[in-house]
């Protein structure tokens, strides 16, 4: 008979085992299944975080070797502007130095948070005319019109150039293509 | 006995199967099918446009500063050919709100006068400003902004400048908009906002509106610059060398007893505590000079600081020029031992 109770008692145990077990599943795929990123949707996010980022942080914020060095070098002189400012800022003065300036600060601050497989280019549509300022097709990627999917994420620019000019509205366009 | 004991030993897997479905059944209904792919996509618009929104306010805040200097240029320049000084800071707003709006001396109507006397093709003015995000934004962006300019305030006022900056005024831009996406339509979300944005703005580099007002022979055009000397908030600390320093830039600098900047535009003379500005005129500023005038430069414009007024006039030499300076100023700046009586 006490030989029976023990028996049991295991049932017991291994049932509140089961049952434990089988609420723990149903938890895991009602949090996990419903939201849940399609791929596409993680792109666009990338796009758009890449592009917020760009907008919204300051030079001085930054510790990137190729910024630091701009700015030791007086090419860079206010640090108080957002990535995107600076740039809007060299492509406003239209130089091929300063044009060479803005690719490479892109390049920089972009080239270590992009994933190798991504496209990534960095373009300004101001009127009627769109410029490059980076592209990174020089890569082992694959070129933008052989894209499975491509990711534009677009922004109002603009910067001050003194009290009584000021540069834009424009639009940065960032594309992401896989 | 022992189909009783099994019976019971699976109670806790059939509650718990009960509770499993229990909670598929009511977390699934915010997850099924309609809204599976909808909701990602929305998110990501609703995101993209509450960044717009924010990028917006910026824009407007970099065009109120843009729009503000470059009207207060555009109207001294107006003023001097059709009016010179307002009449009080009424009628000086009403007109700077105009300029800055929309360009013309009067918004209602626009076949008024252009506040650029040079009819500058250069849309400067907050309208043009807005007016070219709006476009661009429906353009690139699918995005649909309305907006409405309620009022404009132009202030040295104290609570709207804490910093008691004489060299900065406060513009305060009353504005509403409306964002919305232009496909989705309200279906997304709709941001409705009205809000005062304040924007500090320099008047570094500007005409000053006394001296070029009240000069007939337009020699004076002296525009704002600021005194960087050791003496620029230190009124102790003035002798014959600072003096002739502040003098030869040809600057301005804070004095409490002067007349702020905006002041200047409806020639009010009564002193500004806090934005303050005084300069020395150079006799070469202003040709025809009147040699009994003391050469501060709302006494000389004013005409209340002569030989005539029952003033002692001083001359003097500061760089290379005859200085004439009234006693109060001179012992102001600690120069009247380089000075001789001139009148009366």
């Amino acid at each position: 008979m006490f030989k029976n109770f023990k028996k049991k008692g295991y049932y017991f145990i291994i049932d509140a085992l089961i049952g434990s077990t089988i609420i723990f599943l149903s938890l895991l795929v009602i949090i996990n299944g419903g939201v849940k990123p399609t791929k596409i949707q993680y792109n666009y996010e990338m796009a758009e975080e890449y592009n917020t980022f760009i907008l919204t942080t300051k030079i001085q914020d930054l510790q990137n070797p190729y910024v630091k060095n701009l700015y030791n070098l007086g090419i860079i002189t206010d640090k108080s502007l957002t990535i995107m400012e600076q740039v809007d800022l060299f492509y406003y003065k239209n130089t091929t130095l300063s044009q060479t300036y803005a690719r490479k600060m892109i390049e920089n601050l972009t080239e270590s948070l992009i994933p190798d497989k991504y496209g990534f280019s960095y373009s300004i549509i101001d009127g009627a005319t769109t410029t490059d300022i980076y592209n990174n097709t020089d890569k082992s990627v694959a070129n933008i019109e052989d894209a499975k999917i491509v990711i534009a994420s677009r922004k109002i620019t603009f910067v001050q150039i003194n009290s009584s000019t000021m540069f834009g509205p424009a639009m940065t366009e960032i594309k992401i293509w896989i | 006995m022992d189909i009783k004991f099994r019976k019971k030993a699976i109670l806790f897997s059939l509650m718990s199967i009960l509770f499993s479905i229990l909670f598929v059944t009511i977390f699934s209904t915010n997850f099924t099918t309609t809204y599976e792919d909808r909701i990602p996509s929305s998110n990501i618009r609703v995101k993209v446009m509450d960044t717009y929104t924010k990028n917006l306010e910026t824009y407007i805040s970099g065009s109120i500063k843009t729009s503000t200097y470059r009207a207060l240029d555009e109207i001294t320049k107006y003023r001097y050919v059709n009016g010179g000084f307002f009449k009080n800071f009424s009628d000086f707003n009403n007109t700077f709100s105009n300029c800055m709006v929309c360009g013309h001396i009067n918004c209602s109507n626009m076949l008024s006068a252009n506040c650029s006397i040079g009819n500058s093709k250069d849309k400067y003015y907050l309208i043009s400003k807005l007016e070219d995000v709006k476009n661009i934004s429906l353009d690139k962006m699918n995005i649909k902004m309305e907006y409405k300019i309620n009022s404009v305030e132009i202030t040295q006022d104290t609570q709207e400048n804490p910093r008691h900056d004489p060299f900065s005024i406060q513009v305060a831009v009353n504005i509403s908009y409306n964002v919305t996406d232009n496909a989705g339509g309200n279906y997304y979300a709709t941001w409705n906002k009205e809000k005062v944005i304040s924007q500090a703005v320099t008047i570094i580099g500007l005409l000053d509106p006394t001296g070029y007002l009240s000069d007939s022979t337009h020699d004076n055009n002296r525009t704002i610059t600021q005194y960087q000397g050791s003496c620029a908030f230190d009124e102790s600390c003035w002798n014959p060398v600072t003096t002739e320093q502040f003098y030869n830039e040809s600057s301005f600098r804070y004095y409490s007893n002067g007349i702020s900047f905006l002041q200047r535009y409806w020639n009010d003379n009564t002193p500004s505590y806090y934005y303050g500005l005084e300069t020395i005129l150079h006799p070469t500023d202003i040709p025809g000079i009147n040699l009994t005038n003391s050469y501060i430069d709302n006494y000389y414009w004013n005409n209340d600081h002569t030989c005539a007024s029952g003033k002692t006039i001083l001359t003097m030499t500061l760089g290379s020029d005859t200085v004439h300076l009234d006693t109060t100023t001179a012992a102001r700046y600690n120069v009247t031992n380089l000075g001789t009586g001139y009148c009366p």
